[in-house]
């Protein structure tokens, strides 16, 4: 295989030659909190994200919308600074702060120049566990999600993806659960909720902090304990990994179900089929990765990509995704479509299904696969936030420090009967859901 | 990382630019080939044009076939893309830097040897027509397309860059193969390469490869000038939609142009201050809360986001200010809020303490979207192709140079009522 380089020459330090700088270090705080870092002396910038086992996956089902809520919320005044401090500490530095939240996790990521880097630290350390949540800030951050909630009624891509987690995931299951909630659980949310939300799940022996960038790892260090270290450890955390939320299996779907949103003033149809997948920690999930690197990804879509869009025309994107989390994420098929190809593409997106798990994929495809898998890496690993992005990963699904070393060769062992394996036990084409939504009017209907 | 610090610039003897850029900080190379075509070369009937030959140039040449470009360069571990914009159209490759002369070859191919198969041709207007469709499912998109065209009169920059749909469904065959063998040549072309490369084996690369093809000619600008706007021109859109939007547009000068620099800061004032890189963005970012745009509009709840632009162009285009409005406000309130904020720095110097906090946003701006070889290889071709590198190399000094008074003369000259486009997205079943 021509593929891969090996792991030394992933990443180089600047005017070095060829050295690798791939040395993040660990280090917990007394207080129980993860530290990750990872110095890159080829930027000027450092970047800097908290993450706490705080998402959605974690919030009550009337509460729909919570978690992202409190992330949103974080910088909106602490016991130090209100609002418009924080605002002029970052707006006078051209730095960045923003809070977000997905279904495990949620937190802050900041962006400075590394000059800054002291500054935005101490001002992501109280944003994380000394934010105030003032009434009116939250009711600002409820008019907001308000109206963008009633934006996302209007736009196809989102509404899809709506249905379909509906469709296939069971309506408890905290994969189904929208997480930005709807109107009236965001209605329902009192800035109390928000407060005790924070109080319960940013705990700093649960909390990971990872920065990367032109920072001395010294420095880092002091700093790190500086900002962050009298983060009280009552009550005490258990650990970033640990305190994630058991994501319950999905069920099977046994059958094909299908919703129809239709919005007859949009000019485009967007559709997603699919159904639940594995876990990220699933022994077949390089073989899985693969499998749909080969369906859906490489070279513009892959094999979807080459049939539906590039012989037959019918769309302008389509592609697949495999989104193993802690719990079994879903593999999807996108496709933005005109309405009357909708039966046609689908037709072809489930003969390629079909065809993959009935035909073995070639060793030239499948070392295509690997090669653009392995050798992509460098490209990740430019970035502060690339880095950044690798190590929260390690980190959540407990990959060890020296994945990237072993990386090559986790993806390098898979071989053809594996992914002819996966295809079959992990590709259901008489088992899926498809949701479609835009100016489609199902046959029948009137 | 100074961007144009290091560069070799050369041109062969047939008129092609070569710019190359050793960086050694990753084994990567990012190879950018800008053409200097884009909507505003256009003639009316033909609108979208540019942007179709973009597309069948990713449909194979006579020694690479379609599906060989994508497989190569995944495989090295490449990304690859393009875009077509109002000045400019430009193919990319970031891949392993061993596989340079991949990249090379994919362009140079892509410059003399595309294919234009009519089968393919006719398959890909579908795929064109299912881009502008999803584009036309987005409320800010179909305001944006219809204000920009009621800022400009004459000046091709009034269309979209996608084209109008009924051009994209008469256009013929041979206008493309026509429009590609015009501008894609080398006289009208400039070739960036930056990353983990030897600067002189890497043009001797490219000279073996685009040494041999006929030189053409450069594109000539749009013969047509906009003439003056002397009054307020106002467009509502009304269609089913669940959020209510305003963008105003003022006509901006031009990047060259000794106001952009001073109106940048501005803007950095106004809202936030961002940079000039269209690849890596930050165009479409919420206001900073200590400006003042975010405190006329957010603070108060009348919009729930606020943005702005100041694209650089290479002729006069417009700046512009979107908003999304919260439920139950109406466009005029928030009309009002924006012009009062407006003159707040237009009608006074700013103080000495802002002007430092605009500056250090864009000169951060500038820092951080240029760390990466594709943003860095983005930039040189991008100012190549619409100025020069020199202007490009200058402006965080002209940055510093900026005074008080330089940045409110630049807001009062482009934000005057008589320049301005107004437009309001208002759902049906609101009334305006």
């Amino acid at each position: 295989m021509a593929a891969g380089e090996p792991h030394r020459r992933l990443v180089r330090t600047a005017g070095d030659g060829p050295v690798s700088n791939w040395d993040p270090v660990r280090t917990r705080l007394t207080n129980g909190l993860t530290l990750l870092q990872q110095r890159n002396a080829a930027s000027a910038a450092v970047t800097i994200s908290l993450s706490v086992p705080a998402g959605s996956a974690f919030e009550p089902r009337d509460k729909a919308g919570l978690a992202t809520l409190v992330a949103r919320g974080l910088m909106r005044g602490t016991e130090r600074r209100d609002k418009m401090e924080i605002g002029e500490v970052l707006d006078y530095r051209g730095a960045h702060l923003a809070g977000s939240g997905g279904r495990h996790t949620a937190g802050l990521v900041a962006q400075s120049r590394a000059e800054d880097f002291e500054v935005l630290l101490e001002l992501l350390a109280e944003s994380a566990y000394q934010p105030v949540f003032p009434e009116t800030e939250v009711d600002k951050l409820k008019g907001d999600r308000r109206t963008a909630l009633r934006e996302d009624e209007d736009d196809p891509a989102t509404v899809v993806m709506h249905a379909f987690r509906e469709l296939v995931y069971p309506r408890s299951h905290p994969y189904a659960q929208r997480i930005r909630g709807t109107l009236s659980t965001v209605e329902s949310i009192t800035a109390d909720d928000v407060r005790q939300f924070h109080a319960r799940h940013y705990r700093a022996g649960d909390a990971l902090v990872v920065i990367v960038g032109n920072v001395d790892p010294g420095l880092v260090r002091e700093a790190v304990e500086r900002c962050l270290g009298p983060w009280s450890d009552d009550p005490p955390g258990i650990g970033f990994r640990a305190a994630q939320v058991s994501i319950p299996d999905a069920v099977e779907l046994g059958a094909v179900t299908r919703r129809v949103i239709e919005m007859p003033d949009k000019s485009q149809v967007d559709i997603a089929l699919g159904h639940p997948s594995i876990r990220r920690d699933d022994h077949r999930y390089y073989a899985a990765t693969l499998l749909n690197t080969v369906l859906g990804r490489f070279a513009m879509g892959g094999r979807l990509g080459r049939s539906v869009r590039e012989d037959q025309g019918m769309a302008y994107y389509t592609y697949s995704t495999l989104q193993a989390g802690l719990g079994p994420g879903p593999f999807l098929v996108r496709a933005g479509l005109q309405p009357e190809h909708v039966e046609p593409a689908v037709a072809s997106i489930l003969a390629e299904i079909e065809r993959i798990r009935s035909e073995p994929v070639g060793d030239e495809e499948l070392d295509n696969a690997k090669a653009a898998t392995i050798r992509s890496l460098p490209r990740t690993l430019e970035s502060n936030e690339g880095i950044a992005g690798v190590l929260q990963q390690i980190e959540l699904y407990d990959l060890g420090l020296d994945y990237l070393e072993r990386f090559e060769g986790l993806v390098g062992a898979v071989d053809t009967e594996a992914v002819a394996e996966a295809a079959r036990e992990l590709l259901h084409p008489d088992a899926y859901g498809l949701a479609i939504a835009g100016p489609y009017r199902e046959v029948g209907n009137t | 990382m100074k961007i144009v610090e290091g560069v070799h610039d050369t041109r062969l003897p047939n008129g092609l630019r070569v710019l190359v850029r050793p960086v050694h900080t990753a084994p990567l190379v990012s190879v950018w080939c800008w053409y200097h075509v884009g909507s505003k070369h256009e003639q009316a009937g033909l609108t979208g044009i540019s942007h179709f030959v973009e597309h069948m140039n990713f449909k194979g040449t006579r020694n690479i076939s379609r599906e060989q470009l994508k497989v190569w360069i995944e495989r090295a571990g490449g990304t690859w893309n393009g875009y077509t914009w109002i000045d400019q159209t430009t193919y990319f490759e970031t891949l392993a830097a061993d596989e340079l002369e991949l990249a090379l070859r994919i362009e140079a191919e892509r410059m003399g040897e595309c294919l234009y198969d009519p089968k393919e041709f006719e398959s890909e207007r579908t795929v064109v027509l299912a881009e502008l469709q999803g584009n036309r499912n987005r409320p800010e998109y179909e305001l944006n397309i219809d204000v920009t065209a009621a800022a400009f009169r004459m000046h091709p920059y009034r269309w979209p860059t996608i084209g109008w749909q009924s051009d994209l469904e008469t256009m013929q065959h041979q206008d493309l193969v026509d429009h590609y063998r015009r501008y894609y040549v080398p006289a009208n072309a400039t070739l960036v390469i930056v990353g983990d490369v030897e600067a002189d084996r890497a043009l001797k690369t490219v000279e073996s490869l685009f040494g041999g093809l006929e030189p053409g000619a450069p594109s000539l600008p749009p013969a047509v000038r906009e003439p003056e706007q002397r009054a307020e021109r106002r467009v509502v859109v009304q269609r089913p939609g669940t959020a209510a939007y305003l963008q105003v547009a003022y006509r901006a000068p031009a990047f060259t142009h000794q106001n952009f620099v001073p109106l940048l800061l501005a803007d950095a004032v106004l809202s936030g201050g961002k940079g000039i890189n269209l690849w890596s963005g930050g165009f479409g970012r919420n206001a900073r809360t200590t400006a003042p745009l975010y405190e006329a509009l957010v603070e108060s709840e009348l919009v729930v986001a606020v943005s702005s632009a100041l694209l650089p162009t290479e002729e006069p285009y417009l700046y512009e200010i979107s908003a999304t409005l919260r439920e139950g406000i109406e466009h005029g309130q928030v009309e009002r809020a924006l012009f009062d904020a407006l003159a707040r720095v237009s009608e006074h110097p700013v103080p000495e303490h802002e002007l430092r906090k605009a500056k250090n946003q864009v000169l951060a701006s500038l820092a951080f979207e240029s760390e990466r070889v594709t943003e860095i290889g983005h930039q040189l071709g991008y100012f190549a192709t619409i100025a020069t590198l020199e202007d490009l190399e200058r402006l965080p000094q002209r940055v510093e140079a900026v005074s008080a008074e330089d940045v409110r003369a630049a807001a009062e000259e482009a934000w005057r009522p008589e320049s301005r486009t107004v437009g309001w997205f208002v759902p049906q079943g609101m009334d305006p």
